[in-house]
């Protein structure tokens, strides 16, 4: 950031002037160079895009007299129209992020995303997380990345909310700054719009009145505290798996010799967590339904999976066949998602 | 600990001091304080004490600590008592033995442990967590701010505690329970902003605390396990002052809440959620008249005149009843039930009702001694120029956004603003949400209102200029800060240039509280803050072109503030581990891309840094940090 502000300095553009990084390149012609050369986005198209993803909220540039304001005005405030310097392709991203995390929390922090039906955000998330990748000063590349963000089942990729026009306020994480309680109320009570999409609230007031998004309680054998887990966030038992072990795995490095180096435990760890759902691995991830019958988890589809599963455990693998209630079958192999297709036949209950 | 200090409360605390009355004619500093004790004094004693030498008799340095415990008794102010334990080893013991309240801004400032050993008789304790900006979603789960390690350390040290209060913590359903089952003498529970826990965690509480006095949840994110918590509560349990249920999701049951209401004689605070009916809530307050503070709860039903009638007749037995809050989808013809309160009301919060019109603005014109009003936008211009004429003792308004992503249909301005801050004397705390403001505006109100202490603008849309002149909102927030020499608390919003903090760093001397989102244009902007504003305790930022250099220039103001908060700004890593390396006492937490795994020393010095969380501390690095906190 240092060097590139000096190097800017060094080459005065009519960008540089401005104080609001909104106006660059709708303006189109110059400006565009000196941002370009620092954050080598070189072509119109990406400047575009982003400029319709209205990453929002990105950091200025040095300084600007006041004279130049004026010309801010010019630009609607309402779209916030962000164009990530070099680095913040990353730290935007990093806010967005967060929508990303698997880390499913009780509040569900992510649930948002997961009603975020139309945003343009999204669309945003996929890009810094694109870049976040990629760590590239180079192009963002516009299309989603090859991870979508798990909890954005709603993608609208047509409808951002910048094309709304001038109008509209520009959703950004956290803004305006109103407790979730209350956003709840805003967008279900006299709004005649559909309820805005709002990011990045942890809104458990939500969750627990949508069933889509349950939280389950998962405990694990040898852990006295329990946690909750999102399944609408994961989209897959993969990332319930990930999931899981994001959950516990501190608990466990807790629980183990602290004489042990840190770096073999996170490989134990990896390897535990990563033989939850074939049973073939020290733990073993299962689920009780609504009846209260324990199953293995990775059986049936995920979305009746989600529907069904009230509370998750994730046991002792020499413990699952006292655990089961069809009683046996303990190394069963039950497939993550993309394995599913080629599980093998299963030996217990449905 | 600042040396401030408030007046002892009470002249003839000590009598063992007033058997050795004489202060050395020289200190004149003593003489102007009130008579007796002296004690109650910063610095100037312990000096006076040993100078004193031939004149005084027994020398203040030989007090018995009893003595000294019993006047440190009268400064509830953790400040003065900071300040006297700051004097001398002695008083620091006395102080330190005999306090009884303690309040944890930040519970990563010192380790619970430390804290507990440090005050061991404190009976009421409050801990908050994580930082304010997590109240708007910019702190994801799984951050910390853990409340077991708390409550294990007080179920240890301070098995008398009489009080806990958590704010912005995760509480758990097994913090509840050795709450409930750590001590005998257990009678205020608060949870604010905290999550963690569920129902069945609260009928560990109603079941094992025999003394309860208050249950107040506010806002909490509570798991519905339907365990009947309330019905825990034992036949014989008559101790309830504050009951505080309006953020559960859940069903109660309401047999259960009746009767436990009826043999409450000293319930003040009753705050309903929104499963109880409106008809209920007339037969509750039936029940319990000597109410003072009510939360209705959904108060919405279809009109009905038998209703209106109970309604009307329960609200009428309730002479006591002064605050008045709930959730209201409440049908305006419901609100006359209301008016025979009206006229005792001191605070009344509308912020969850989305009724709105006239009913509304004759509603709360009638409220003629109201003190606090929260309100949503819907009452418009014209009903806050209403609210001005007839709530001349108003001392805080707070207004908010019914529509935050809408379109802007509601007729809220500023206009609302100046009204209210020209015709109420008292108005000190504001907290307003609105699509537009002038400088004009601002400056008026400026002038209206030297007195206010809090005053927080947040205009919908970032960096809104002057919708009149198109400039930045610069001079209006200069004149605030100029105007109210007691500001204790500013949100800055709008389109605002470096300027602006170069006005609120030179006049903002008794700012505690600073918000500040999508402003500046430069580094100097941070720095204008972090070298002026004296008393700065808490900055957060976000979404700001702040750099490096501001930050390690002002490094050393850092450990003279609680916290700082910047997100979205432009830091980098290698300014970060410099800041930490210069401040040991400080914890450098750094947030970034939870999907990041690679440790965050193998980072290069320009890897751009999302978010910063400063803070001082005694207890160094925390240990329970999640997989996207790194601390520097």
């Amino acid at each position: 950031m240092e060097e590139s502000s000096m190097k800017r300095e060094a080459m005065p553009r009519l960008l540089d002037l401005i104080p609001d990084e909104k106006e660059w390149s709708l303006r189109g012609g110059a400006p565009r160079q000196g941002r370009s050369k620092n954050t080598g986005f070189g072509s119109d198209e990406d400047e575009k895009l982003e400029l319709k993803l209205g990453l929002p909220g990105l950091v200025q540039e040095e300084p600007a007299a006041s004279s130049r304001e004026k010309r801010v005005h010019q630009e609607s405030p309402a779209l916030s129209l962000g164009y990530p310097p070099k680095h913040s392709t990353a730290t935007t991203g990093a806010k967005r992020g967060f929508l990303d995390t698997v880390e499913a929390k009780a509040q569900g922090y992510e649930k948002e995303q997961a009603r975020a039906a139309a945003c343009g955000k999204e669309l945003a998330v996929e890009e810094n997380t694109a870049a976040v990748g990629e760590r590239k000063k180079g192009c963002c590349p516009p299309p989603p990345p090859a991870h979508a963000p798990p909890a954005t089942p709603a993608r609208n990729i047509g409808n951002r909310p910048q094309a709304r026009g001038r109008g509209a306020a520009a959703p950004v994480v956290g803004w305006p700054p109103i407790r979730s309680f209350r956003r709840n109320l805003a967008s279900t009570s006299a709004s005649k719009q559909p309820p805005e999409p709002q990011i990045g609230e942890a809104d458990a007031k939500a969750v627990l009145d949508c069933k889509k998004s349950p939280l389950v309680k998962i405990n694990m054998d040898g852990i006295p505290i329990g946690r909750k887990v999102d399944l609408a966030a994961c989209d897959s038992y993969e990332r319930l798996s990930l999931a899981v072990k994001d959950l516990f795995h501190g608990f466990l490095q807790v629980q183990r010799d602290p004489s042990k180096v840190e770096r073999t435990q996170q490989g134990a760890d990896e390897k535990i967590f990563s033989q939850l759902l074939d049973g073939s691995g020290e733990y073993t991830l299962v689920y009780e339904d609504g009846e209260g019958d324990r199953m293995l988890v990775g059986d049936v589809p995920w979305n009746v999976f989600v529907s069904t599963a009230k509370r998750l455990r994730v046991l002792r693998s020499s413990e699952l066949s006292h655990g089961l209630v069809s009683g046996s079958c303990t190394f069963l192999l039950i497939c993550a998602d993309i394995r599913y297709m080629f599980r093998l036949p299963k030996l217990s209950h449905s | 600990p600042a040396a401030s200090l408030s007046t002892p409360s009470s002249p003839d605390a000590l009598p063992a001091a007033a058997a050795s009355p004489r202060a050395p004619p020289a200190r004149a500093s003593r003489r102007v304080a009130s008579p007796g004790p002296a004690t109650a004094r910063a610095a100037p004693m312990g000096r006076g004490g040993a100078r004193d030498g031939a004149a005084a008799a027994p020398p203040w340095h030989s007090l018995p600590d009893e003595v000294l415990e019993h006047a440190f008794s009268f400064l509830p102010a953790a400040a003065d008592r900071g300040a006297a334990a700051a004097v001398c080893h002695g008083w620091l013991g006395a102080e330190r033995r005999s306090r009884r309240r303690l309040a944890v801004a930040n519970c990563y400032a010192a380790a619970p442990r430390d804290a507990v050993d440090r005050f061991p008789s404190v009976r009421a304790a409050e801990v908050k967590g994580k930082p304010h900006f997590a109240d708007f979603g910019l702190v994801p789960p799984a951050w910390g701010a853990e409340a077991a390690p708390w409550v294990a350390a007080a179920a240890d040290g301070w098995p008398l505690l009489e009080e806990l209060s958590f704010k912005r913590m995760v509480v758990t359903d097994e913090c509840l329970e050795m709450i409930a089952s750590s001590f005998r003498n257990f009678q205020v529970l608060r949870l604010v902003s905290c999550e963690g826990f569920s129902t069945a965690g609260l009928a560990a509480i109603t079941e094992g605390c025999r003394n309860l006095r208050e249950l107040d949840l506010q806002e909490n994110y509570i798991e519905d396990c339907s365990s009947h918590w309330l019905s825990y509560f034992p036949e014989s349990f008559t101790s309830l002052e504050t009951l505080n249920f309006s953020c559960l999701e859940g069903e109660v049951n309401f047999a259960v809440l009746e009767r436990l209401v009826s043999r409450c004689r000293n319930l003040k605070t009753l705050k309903l959620n929104n499963a109880i009916p409106l008809d209920k809530v007339a037969s509750l307050l039936r029940k319990a008249p000597q109410l003072v503070e009510l939360g209705t709860g959904k108060f919405s039903a279809e009109y009905h005149s038998d209703l209106f009638a109970k309604l009307e007749a329960a609200f009428a037995g309730c002479k006591s009843l002064r605050r008045l809050s709930g959730a209201w989808d409440a049908v305006p013809d419901y609100l006359p039930a209301f008016y025979c309160v009206c006229e005792g009301l001191t605070s009344l919060n509308l912020s969850y009702a989305t009724v709105r019109g006239p009913e509304l603005i004759k509603f709360i014109s009638r409220c003629k001694n109201l003190q606090q009003l929260w309100v949503m936008d819907l009452i418009e211009d014209h009903g806050l120029a209403v609210v001005a004429g007839s709530c001349s003792k108003l001392q805080e308004l707070r207004v908010f956004p019914s529509d935050p992503f809408g379109a802007g249909q509601v007729l809220l301005t500023e206009r609302g603003l100046v009204d209210v801050s020209a015709s109420c004397p008292m108005l000190e705390s504001v907290l307003y949400f609105c699509g537009q403001m002038t400088n004009e505006a601002l400056i008026t109100i400026a002038k209206n209102r030297p007195n206010f202490t809090c005053f927080r603008l947040c205009i919908l849309e970032p960096r809104t200029p002057d919708y009149v002149t198109r400039e930045s909102l610069d001079a209006g927030f200069s004149a605030i800060v100029e105007s109210c020499k007691g500001l204790r608390r500013l949100s800055v919003s709008g389109l605002l240039t470096d300027l602006v903090f170069k006005s609120i760093g030179a006049n903002g001397n008794c700012l505690e509280m600073l918000s500040i989102a999508f402003a500046g244009n430069s580094d100097l902007g941070l720095h204008y803050i972090l070298s002026g504003c004296k008393t700065l305790k808490k900055l957060e930022i976000r979404d700001c072109p702040f750099g490096n250099k501001p930050l390690l220039a002002n490094a050393a103001k850092l450990e003279t503030m609680r916290s700082l908060w910047m997100s979205s700004c432009s830091l980098t890593l290698g300014a970060c581990r410099q800041l930490a390396e210069k401040m040991p006492r400080l914890t450098v937490e750094i947030m970034n891309d939870p999907g990041r795994t690679c440790p965050v020393e193998s980072l290069p010095d320009d890897s751009p840094v999302e978010t910063l969380y400063v803070y001082r501390t005694i207890a160094g690095p925390r240990s329970d940090t999640p997989d996207y906190v790194q601390i520097v």
